[in-house]
């Protein structure tokens, strides 16, 4: 060490960046402040301006565009005319935080338990319980709220009657059908899978000599759990609830869909998310809802910095050693089959009917009415009320559709590649500088994407692109790339330092003694290992990529751009049935993904937990 | 660490800069208001010939039509038809309301190009965002068959439309709603209170947030003033309560009546007839009666697909108080566009009665600026409408938004 401090500059720089997990936090961390940390800043500062002189009349006292100002803070924190801080900040925030953590109990509770039947248990069935357990993730969050709503509404509260009630004819409550509690359900449910992909996947590579250990020292099954398993798949089960509460007290869709509760039912429920878009929306009070954004980052870091509490002391958490790769079963006995059939039912249930759902309102002129049936939705050769230039035919024969689920297909592809990669590098450079300032930065700040609303992260680059000098970037393919590359590492880059902190370092430390260079230990021993865990981290980008809308809407050239950007327009036009088409065929086509890359490369998402 | 956050802070600041762009300065008028100018002073053949000069001279260019609304779309195929050198020389950009706010707004600072004609809603941006920074310019159409009312020319109106209180008459019947105290859910003298009103968050539909706003102004209080001595038999006493006037009270107790929060109008339009009993009184755009696909393939091989929709989902026009709301939709030309001639072609063909029918002709609840267009038939005159709905004004939504945009947020949080 002391040697080292007296070499020359260019030495000591030479010597820094010959290890590649030096040159990777480098190059991350300049690349994460021009891609991160400017839109951050641009929210702030637009929380601190006057943005339009819609804002400055709302603001009065002579404000103008431009301006230096704290009246978006101290308004919505702390306005008491019409209670309006309480009312739009502190009561939304708080039921939101309660649906999060609902929702976050949901997605842990029930992926958590159904990945430790399928990754420790002897249970029957597994190959299908593990595949069609993923499906609800890879649907838009809002059909699970919308099958929810189709199953649970009743004509008790004149919502029409809904699946339950016209085989059963039981009428639930109304706050089972809208409010905090269906949003709560609906996002655990879709976020289920994802908890199931994060612990499984540390799961399935646990050295089940540990286990083992403790049941010949006579340990019960219960302080294994406690003591042995759940402190291993910890960082899995931090990340999970850092992932799913972020993305489920941001989540607007599902508390937009899922609140028609009248006022006086107490049903109603307004969520954080859907007053900060309504806030961002109005040029009255777009400052205030970049207030309301960062607040709900500061939330999310808040989680992330205790995530880092426990992957970044100096607890072990490695349970790829090399030296065993035994895994053994726990029996269930004679719960065996019983286990089965519940988790049999309660999966498909929540996995296949939203896609009959689906299928169902693409296949019906009115909703519910079987006397519509048709299926001009989908093979129709006529254009469709309200169509223009003969796009709006059915969809399969549509060329518009596919020239757009083409390029969607080709963006997420490459998307995931670059995120993909970026998140493998970041894995492996985190796991590898545990104890530096400077990876847990790279590490924050690859993590940071994921907390931006959407919205927000879109309008920063959009405006960029109309800046002089970066025009080029206008409309053009390679931004969709950029942002949703940016925008989707936070998936790769967790589940890359996940499954990297698993593995030991002397597994690296061995090839390095026999000279084998860094690519080929990455490639040839690193990621072979840890595969599974790692294709994940090139899916999930792509699952999220091939149905997010809202990123891209505001970069896409046109409508006709992406296959969702052409499914928002069918819906907001009235052609749901097109719409929700269209929505099947993206599901169809990322399981045919999967199922593709599964052969190809041995590895999916379910099989990385143990579907096999 | 200071000279890390020194260093991203002066990162930030130069690119914060270059982000803001350079601002137009004052030199003069710019060739898109030049070119509007001597539009407006041309015959329809001069603008024709150029529009098809410029279109020629700039092979490389597409005429871009950005709008929220696919009447555009359409009109667009009528332009081509009538105008055969725009043959594919054009494109239709769906756009939709706070999105393309957002996009219009980063055009407008950064001076961009964004398109070359542009159809938008939302009165309050429009003027506040658009007109007054001088980024979206109109230009006004004349001559034989275009009559356009003065204060609908700067900004130039291209298309009016209306929400209404509807629902399904063969359930119903056309009856059930005539004073709109009766939306409040108490009983009058001699008309029952209803509960079972259907309206789209205002949370989520600036246009609802819009008319609830416009509740509160002096046309509205002076409609509910009368329409409430009709119903309670007796006159308005504001010392009775706390409210700032009667269009408050109205707003609230509104608020607090309605049944069910619905998602999406076109949605629930279409779902008019699926619901219990007493139905839903839905308020939703006229219009929204065009997507009424059951209707269609049963009547699709004749002319009356209109009428009949309308049987099935009834509305009356003659509620006391108001029949609904009356909003509009400009259309301009952004100061950077780059075929400035073709969309003054483009906005002169909408106004005109063939243009206009080619994009939005035969369908309730599309109403044209030009005075001179009629309303498609069973539906009443646009000055009928104004007569009866409540009508955006700017002016107004811009004074009155801080405190009744609250007001209406603390009635949607039941918190009383």
């Amino acid at each position: 060490m002391k040697n080292t401090q007296r070499l020359p500059l260019g030495n000591r720089m030479k010597s820094y960046f010959s290890k590649p997990a030096n040159v990777i936090c480098v190059v991350f961390l300049v690349l994460l402040i021009l891609m991160v940390v400017l839109p951050l800043f641009t929210l702030l500062i637009g929380s601190l301006t006057v943005n339009g002189n819609q804002e400055a009349i709302y603001i009065g006292n002579g404000a103008a565009e431009g301006d230096f100002t704290f009246h978006h803070w101290t308004e919505l924190l702390t306005s008491k005319e019409f209670d309006y801080a309480s009312i739009k900040f502190w009561i939304p925030l708080w039921q939101s935080t309660l649906m999060a953590l609902l929702a976050c109990a949901v997605a842990v509770g029930f992926g958590g338990i159904v990945a430790w039947f399928i990754t420790r248990s002897d249970l029957p069935g597994k190959k299908y319980i593990s595949t069609i357990f993923v499906f609800p993730y890879i649907m838009p969050s809002w059909a699970m709220a919308m099958f929810w709503e189709n199953f649970f509404k009743n004509t008790e509260m004149n919502a029409g009657m809904g699946m339950l009630q016209s085989v059963t004819g039981i009428c639930v409550p109304e706050r089972i059908v809208y409010g905090l509690f269906p949003c709560a359900m609906s996002l655990g449910l879709h976020y289920a899978p994802f908890a199931y992909i994060l612990i499984g996947g540390i799961l399935r590579n646990m050295d089940a000599n540990l286990e083992e250990a403790a049941t010949v020292l006579k340990t019960s099954r219960f302080k294994i759990l406690r003591r042995i398993t759940l402190p291993i798949v910890m960082p899995a089960l931090v990340s999970t609830v850092l992932l799913v509460f972020s993305s489920s007290i941001s989540s607007f869709t599902v508390p937009f869909f899922l609140n028609k509760s009248s006022i006086n039912s107490g049903n109603n429920f307004i969520s954080i998310s859907v007053q900060m878009r309504s806030l961002i929306n109005s040029g009255f009070t777009k400052g205030q809802g970049y207030v309301l954004a960062i607040i709900l980052m500061l939330f999310s870091i808040g989680i992330l910095t205790l995530n880092n509490w426990f992957t970044g002391s100096r607890r072990s958490f490695t349970t790829v050693t090399g030296k065993s790769g035994q895994v053994s079963l726990v029996k269930l006995g004679k719960a065996r089959i019983i286990v089965a059939i519940i988790l049999l039912i309660v999966v498909t249930f929540f996995a296949i009917m939203p896609l009959f759902s689906f299928a169902m309102e693409s296949l019906l002129e009115v909703p519910g009415d079987w006397s519509t049936f048709t299926l001009r939705y989908w093979l129709s050769t006529e254009a469709f009320e309200g169509s223009n230039k003969g796009d709006t035919i059915g969809i399969l024969r549509s060329g518009l559709m596919w020239r757009a689920m083409g390029r969607s297909l080709l963006l997420s592809v490459i998307v995931s590649l670059v995120a993909g990669t970026f998140g493998l590098l970041i894995g492996y450079a985190v796991a590898r500088k545990r104890n530096s300032k400077l990876a847990t930065t790279v590490s924050d700040l690859a993590f940071l994407p994921y907390l931006i609303p959407s919205m927000s992260f879109g309008a920063v680059y959009l405006a960029l692109s109309y800046t002089k000098g970066f025009t080029w970037l206008d409309g053009s393919f390679f931004l969709l790339i950029l942002v949703g590359s940016i925008k989707f590492m936070p998936f790769a880059s967790r589940t890359g330092t996940s499954a990297m902190l698993q593995l030991s370092g002397e597994i690296e430390e061995a090839a390095i003694i026999i000279g084998v260079p860094w690519f080929k230990r990455m490639t040839k021993v690193l990621f072979p290992i840890q595969k599974a865990s790692f294709i994940s981290g090139y899916l999930l980008p792509f699952i999220s990529c091939m149905r997010e809308m809202s990123l891209f809407v505001l970069l896409a050239a046109s409508y006709t751009t992406l296959v969702t950007t052409v499914l928002q327009e069918y819906s907001r036009t009235g052609l749901t049935q097109a719409s929700n088409a269209i929505n099947l065929l993206i599901i169809v086509f990322v399981l045919v993904i999967q199922f593709v890359v599964n052969k190809l490369t041995g590895a999916s998402i379910d099989k990385g937990v143990g579907g096999n | 660490m200071k000279k890390v956050l020194a260093i991203i802070l002066a990162l930030v600041l130069v690119l914060s800069m270059a982000a803001c762009g350079g601002k137009k300065e004052d030199e003069g008028k710019s060739s898109v208001q030049q070119a509007i100018e001597a539009a407006q002073k041309m015959s329809a053949e001069e603008l024709e010939a150029a529009a098809k000069k410029e279109l020629e001279e700039n092979p490389d260019l597409t005429f871009n039509a950005d709008s929220l609304t696919s009447g555009v779309n359409k009109a667009l195929q009528g332009f081509e038809k009538k105008y055969e050198w725009m043959q594919g020389r054009w494109a239709y950009n769906v756009k939709k309301g706070a999105e393309y706010q957002t996009k219009l707004t980063a055009a407008q600072k950064a001076g961009s190009y964004i398109a070359d004609f542009v159809m938008i809603q939302d009165g309050s941006f429009l003027k506040n965002a658009m007109i007054d920074t001088g980024f979206l310019l109109s230009y006004v159409p004349s001559g034989e068959g275009i009559e356009i009312a003065e204060e609908d020319q700067n900004p130039l109106v291209g298309v009016t439309f209306n929400k209404v209180f509807m629902y399904d008459n063969t359930k119903v019947g056309t009856e059930q709603l005539k004073n709109v105290w009766q939306m409040t859910g108490v009983d009058g003298v001699s008309l029952k209170g209803l509960s079972n009103v259907s309206y789209q968050s205002p949370l989520a539909e600036d246009v609802n947030q819009n008319f609830l706003i416009m509740l509160t102004g002096p046309d509205a209080c002076e409609k509910l003033t009368g329409a409430y001595k009709s119903y309670f038999g007796k006159d308005y006493d504001p010392s009775g309560d706390d409210y700032e006037n009667i269009g408050y009270k109205f707003v609230a107790e509104f608020i607090a009546n309605v049944g069910h929060w619905h998602s999406s109008d076109t949605s629930e339009v279409k779902a008019i007839n699926n619901y219990a009993d007493e139905g839903r009184i839905i308020f939703a755009g006229l219009c929204k009666l065009k997507d009424y696909p059951y209707y269609k393939s049963e009547h699709k091989d004749s002319d009356l697909y209109y009428k009949k929709a309308i049987t099935a989902a009834g509305w009356n026009t003659e509620v006391e108080g108001f029949d609904g709301f009356v909003y509009n939709m400009w259309t301009l030309i952004p100061d950077t566009a780059k075929l400035p001639y073709t969309s003054c072609l483009f906005i002169r063909y909408i106004h005109t009665e063939e243009g206009f029918n080619a994009g939005w002709g035969g369908i309730l609840g599309y109403y044209s600026s030009n005075r001179l267009i009629p309303s498609v038939e069973g539906d009443p005159a646009l000055a009928e409408w104004n007569s009866k709905c409540i009508v955006e004004d700017t002016t107004y939504l811009d004074s009155a938004y801080n405190t009744a945009a609250k007001f209406i947020m603390r009635q949607m949080s039941g918190v009383n």
